[in-house]
């Protein structure tokens, strides 16, 4: 209780509501002659490292961003092929925020000169900008709901048993 | 007392008390609309009234008298180990829906190494392992270890840090005063609520309630003036202005949990007033006694899927 005590007093400060976007790179409608390196989104509090994901998908419906999204306190960003056709690009956002609410939502930018980039896979098959789009799909590959059958099974049982052996 | 009729009461009960946790979530998910998920608010009412069943259920026996107590720990045995159970099935389906929200999956594709990633990496899902493993072993000491008082102290801390385990990750995350608030007023209505339910569970005849009552009322009047305090603390820190109370989901859903909170309030004061003296000199029969507890019962279920709808309100 201490501890918790302590580890609440150590994360005091402004009493904020949830976790919402507050700033892009680049910024929301900007139009660009180049393609950037990388596309970040910068949050009102810290966000946790596990479950963020970001894509970037262009005029073509396909995936220009490359990698794993990084996230750096309350950035998350995710780096960017060299892009192709000129149009509209729209980067997905999901992470966690640190009192653990789920915040996603998107943005598009412009890309006013065309460029010599390939493009990645389709993104239409993927979610928006969920993680599980390249990476839980494949490695996932046992689902995790038998085991929780078999959980309640167990418990059930157990009790029954308990109950039984009491009376 | 004894035989079919009150275990057809009891199984009735239970029915209406599953049947009324069901509504108030779902109440309490269109209240919060959109900003709250219905099986998250549903896993969670049901979870965290498991974990106020076995809290009062530990604690009752405290109530009665020395010599008496042995009847009441025994009793309670059998509730004690099918809440525990339910609630250690309920906390791991928290996780479990928790996670599949976090990754945005279905539950059913959900794989184990993402729910493994998030319960030991996030602090959400760590929270949550947390109160699974009180949950096992509030299980574990119930069917295993002797019961006795010491033991029954042991089950109400787990209960304890089971309901409080979340708090820390919550909507409290960065506030300390509304962190601690909050834990104060969880743990206070999770012990009236508990304590009354483990009343209808375990007190049987006429001169059980007579004891246990009377200690059971200053109990409650101890709790209910420590929750309303807390809660409005925490809703004083949380909430921006007044008018939050009827604009957003969550001041919606505080709304009514208040006007739930004042119904209840009102009822303890006429038991208090009317019941109580009547129980203490054994005038009150005890299934009157049991049909008393009961209607309050049902309005403080609604009250606790309401605070799940609360907690689970984005």
């Amino acid at each position: 209780m201490i501890a918790l005590t302590a580890g609440t007093l150590g994360n005091a400060g402004v009493a904020a509501a949830h976790a919402a976007r507050i700033a892009s790179d680049p910024v929301e409608n900007a139009s660009l002659p180049q393609s950037p390196a990388k596309v970040s989104a910068t949050f009102n509090e810290e966000m946790q490292p596990q479950f963020a994901a970001m894509t970037v998908v262009g005029p073509d419906g396909n995936l220009w961003s490359s990698g794993e999204p990084a996230v750096d306190g309350a950035t998350v960003s995710v780096g960017v092929r060299p892009l192709g056709p000129a149009g509209t690009y729209t980067v997905n956002y999901r992470a966690t925020s640190a009192d653990g609410h789920v915040v996603s939502g998107s943005w598009t930018f412009q890309l006013t000169v065309a460029g010599t980039g390939t493009a990645g896979p389709p993104a239409a098959t993927a979610p928006p900008g969920a993680d599980a789009s390249a990476t839980s799909e494949d490695a996932d590959g046992i689902p995790v709901w038998p085991f929780y059958v078999g959980a309640v099974l167990i418990v059930g049982a157990g009790v029954l048993w308990a109950a039984r052996r009491r009376t | 007392m004894g035989g079919a009729a009150p275990d057809v009461r009891r199984s009735a009960a239970l029915a209406g008390g599953i049947l009324v946790v069901a509504a108030a979530s779902v109440v309490a998910w269109a209240l919060a609309y959109p900003q709250s998920s219905l099986p998250m608010t549903l896993v969670r009412a049901v979870a965290d009234c498991a974990a106020v069943v076995c809290l009062g259920l530990a604690v009752l026996p405290m109530l009665d008298d020395e010599r008496y107590r042995r009847e009441l720990i025994d009793r309670a045995t059998v509730p004690l180990s099918a809440a525990g159970a339910v609630w250690l099935v309920a906390e791991l389906g928290r996780v479990i829906v928790a996670a599949a929200q976090a990754a945005a999956v279905p539950v059913w594709r959900l794989g184990v190494p993402t729910t493994v990633d998030f319960a030991l990496n996030t602090s959400t899902g760590r929270a949550g392992a947390l109160a699974v493993i009180a949950a096992a072993a509030l299980c574990v000491v119930t069917v295993a270890a002797p019961r006795t008082a010491a033991v029954n102290l042991v089950l109400a801390g787990l209960s304890a840090v089971g309901l409080t385990s979340r708090l820390v990750t919550g909507h409290f995350f960065e506030s300390a005063l509304g962190g601690l608030a909050l834990a104060v007023h969880t743990l206070a209505a999770a012990l009236w609520c508990g304590a009354l339910v483990a009343l209808v569970l375990t007190v049987e005849h006429r001169g059980q309630w007579a004891r246990v009552l009377p200690r059971f009322s200053q109990l409650s009047l101890w709790c209910v003036l420590t929750l309303l305090f807390g809660g409005a603390a925490a809703a004083f820190e949380r909430l921006g202005s007044p008018a939050e109370l009827y604009a957003t989901g969550y001041g919606r859903l505080l709304t009514a949990k208040i006007a739930v909170a004042a119904v209840l309030v009102f009822m303890g004061w006429r038991n208090r007033t009317i019941w109580l003296p009547a129980a203490r000199a054994h005038r009150t029969t005890a299934v009157l006694s049991r049909s008393r507890s009961l209607v309050e019962l049902a309005v403080m279920a609604v009250a606790l899927a309401l605070a799940a709808g609360l907690a689970a309100t984005g």
